[in-house]
């Protein structure tokens, strides 16, 4: 395992999007990174570009305008990159099921890695989340390599 | 030669919690025009509100925003009980004053974290944060969720406060009131806070009403405009007074915030000490008849507006809501420009601006 | 499921209590006297009423209510108050996106495009006899 590897699994960075939450998902994972519950203590960090991310973290079920920024965003970031979806629009689209503009959940526009439940997500069920993505990295870079080889 | 040019600020930005884009046009540093695109978290609950049954809307208007949720809840609920003429038994209206401004509490403490962090003040944005937990502690406390309380019904509330949570709402503001009173001073006269500040993106009064503003940013242009002086629910035996500031710069917005804060805790202790016994929810029977309504409530950002018309069926023929940043966002287009362009975040926050309200 | 406004020409519509009737013609002229007067534009509800529009503007003034209330044929253009009041053309601009109202003098035009993608369908706020 390369320093590489160990740093973005000890100290992931993570990048938050709203696909379209009414907040209270958003404030949720705000929460996460302030005193009380304080994941920064363990190196994860929250940064405004992609380019910098290991965890995309999204709220808010996708609609039409915010898929294609979504989208952007997610190919902008390095491999291995990690998709939690936070909330419950953002995992099925929720309350705002039958809304006109509402595409799904975010699985419609790019693929997810986990899913956290809740309206509004609990901060101890977002941290779960990107602990359980954290597990899921080595995992994800071997399909990464052995994907790699193949093309090669 | 200058020449302009035109930055993009958004959707993805590390400032804003939520994606509003703002297309500047600069001069050098000068930010000469500007453009609000939005768009980015429509998703068209107004629409969804006529096809729901109007009990399940209570739960729908709440993911409006799930900053102010609860409010919108009891905007929404008023409007349903003046057009089916549902009396609220006196309980329930200072429960949702109870709530409300707890809501208000967290929401402008929330707020002030927000600013400092738009100027970098890292220590002052997670101590605001720290304090906030309280509040969000006694909601989950009182009715199980930490933002989305779902705690609004129609013809009252779902759930009662029982004597020993008041009891310990009183302690945890009494304790919010004392930390505050370390952290708020930092605001109001902190060289830093106020070098980035007074005298940016100033709206004066005389522009302050075709600007179409409402809230602590029409309060800070020194007009004394609140919903809530209009006495809905409890408000009336509180004896409110609104704060007014008259600089109209994002340094009197902050003020304005700082004191209402206060002004909660207050409200709140006062509600608590005068809070009848009794029922708190009043049974209806039927569908909204053919009649229209329209209910207006003080949010943490300004004025909440719903317009709702029944059709005698358990759907409703029309749902509109008037949010408050959707009134402030055109004030950008005046507060902007002359700016600097690292002036920007600082300005667009003074707003509050909640885009998911704005967008519905 | 089905709405039940199939014949909106049978049906009648509530009018809400103290508005005041207004036409395309005198709106502009009232609407600056309520400026001059001091009122506050709060904002404009649009209703779709089959053949044509219900315009209700709010406007505040002193904590108390003033709502005027304007119908227009679906063709008929409605002039822009966003020269009087800065803050209409958000609201202007939304009615038109989203009930395909017809605006002469839009202050800043989004071209219907302010809340919807670019291939999103238009008008989706009208009622339809089929969704």
């Amino acid at each position: 395992m390369s320093s590489f590897d160990t740093s973005n699994i000890k100290s992931p960075w993570i990048l938050h999007y709203d696909t379209g939450s009414c907040n209270g998902c958003d404030i949720e994972v705000l929460a996460c990174l302030t005193p009380l519950y304080d994941v920064e203590r363990f190196g994860i960090l929250n940064v405004g570009n992609p380019r910098h991310a290991d965890i995309l973290v999204i709220t808010g079920a996708a609609n039409k305008r915010s898929a294609r920024v979504l989208r952007n965003l997610y190919e902008q970031m390095p491999d291995p990159k990690m998709v939690v979806a936070v909330g419950i629009c953002a995992v099925s689209g929720g309350v705002l099921h039958n809304c006109y503009n509402v595409l799904g959940g975010v699985d419609k526009v790019i693929p997810v890695d986990v899913y956290v439940p809740g309206c509004a997500a609990r901060p101890e069920a977002i941290i779960d989340g990107i602990v359980l993505a954290l597990q899921k990295i080595p995992e994800k870079r071997k399909l990464l390599k052995s994907r790699e080889a193949k093309t090669a | 030669m200058s020449t302009r040019t035109v930055i993009p600020m958004g959707p993805q930005h590390p400032v804003f919690p939520e994606p509003l884009q703002l297309k500047l046009s600069l001069k050098d540093e000068k930010i000469v025009d500007v453009a609000p695109a939005l768009g980015y978290v429509h998703r068209g609950i107004e629409k969804a509100a006529e096809k729901n049954d109007f009990t399940q809307n209570v739960f729908l208007v709440e993911r409006i925003c799930g900053i102010c949720s609860f409010i919108h809840a009891v905007c929404y609920c008023m409007a349903i009980e003046d057009i089916m003429k549902i009396e609220l038994p006196p309980r329930a209206n200072y429960l949702r004053v109870i709530w409300g401004e707890l809501h208000r509490l967290h929401s402008h403490m929330l707020w002030l974290g927000l600013l400092a962090d738009s100027f970098g003040f890292e220590s002052l944005f997670m101590k605001f944060w720290e304090i906030r937990e309280r509040i969000l502690d006694i909601l989950e406390k009182t009715t199980g969720a930490r933002v989305i309380i779902s705690a609004c019904a129609i013809g009252g509330v779902r759930r009662d406060i029982s004597d020993e949570h008041l009891q310990e709402i009183l302690t945890v503001i009494d304790k919010c009131e004392k930390e505050l009173n370390g952290i708020i001073p930092v605001v109001m006269s902190d060289t830093t806070v106020k070098r980035r500040t007074v005298g940016v993106g100033v709206i004066e009064k005389e522009k302050a009403i075709h600007l179409g503003i409402v809230g602590p940013v029409l309060r800070a242009s020194g007009i004394a405009q609140d919903a809530r002086m209009t006495g809905y629910g409890a408000y009336k035996y509180l004896d409110f007074k609104p704060v007014v500031e008259e600089s109209g710069d994002c340094y009197a917005r902050a003020v304005v915030r700082a004191k209402e804060t206060y002004q909660s805790i207050g409200l709140l202790r006062k509600a608590i000490n005068q809070l009848p016994s009794g029922d708190i929810l009043t049974k209806y029977k039927g569908n909204p008849g053919k009649a229209a309504a329209v209910s207006r409530v003080e949010q943490p950002r300004g004025e909440l507006i719903y317009y709702v018309e029944g059709n005698g069926t358990k759907n409703l023929e029309r749902v509109r809501v008037r949010t408050p940043t959707f009134s402030n966002v055109p004030a950008l287009s005046k507060m902007l420009p002359g700016m600097e362009l690292a002036d920007a975040p600082v300005i667009v926050l003074s707003i509050d601006p909640c885009i998911s309200c704005t967008e519905r | 499921m089905t709405q039940t406004d199939t014949q909106p020409q049978e049906k009648q519509f509530p009018v809400l209590e103290g508005a005041e009737n207004i036409t395309i013609d005198n709106l502009t002229a009232r609407v600056k006297k309520l400026d001059e007067e001091g009122y506050r534009l709060l904002t404009a509800t649009c209703l779709d009423r089959g053949e044509k529009y219900e315009i209700y503007y709010h406007f505040d003034k002193d904590l108390t209510m003033l709502h005027l209330r304007l119908l227009v044929n679906k063709e008929e253009e409605v002039p822009s108050l966003s020269l009087i009041y800065l803050c209409a053309f958000l609201i202007e601009n939304e009615m038109k996106e989203l009930f395909g109202v017809k605006f002469s003098g839009l202050f800043v035009n989004y071209g219907g495009r302010l809340f919807l993608g670019e291939d999103s369908d238009i008008t989706p706020m009208l009622k339809c006899v089929d969704c």
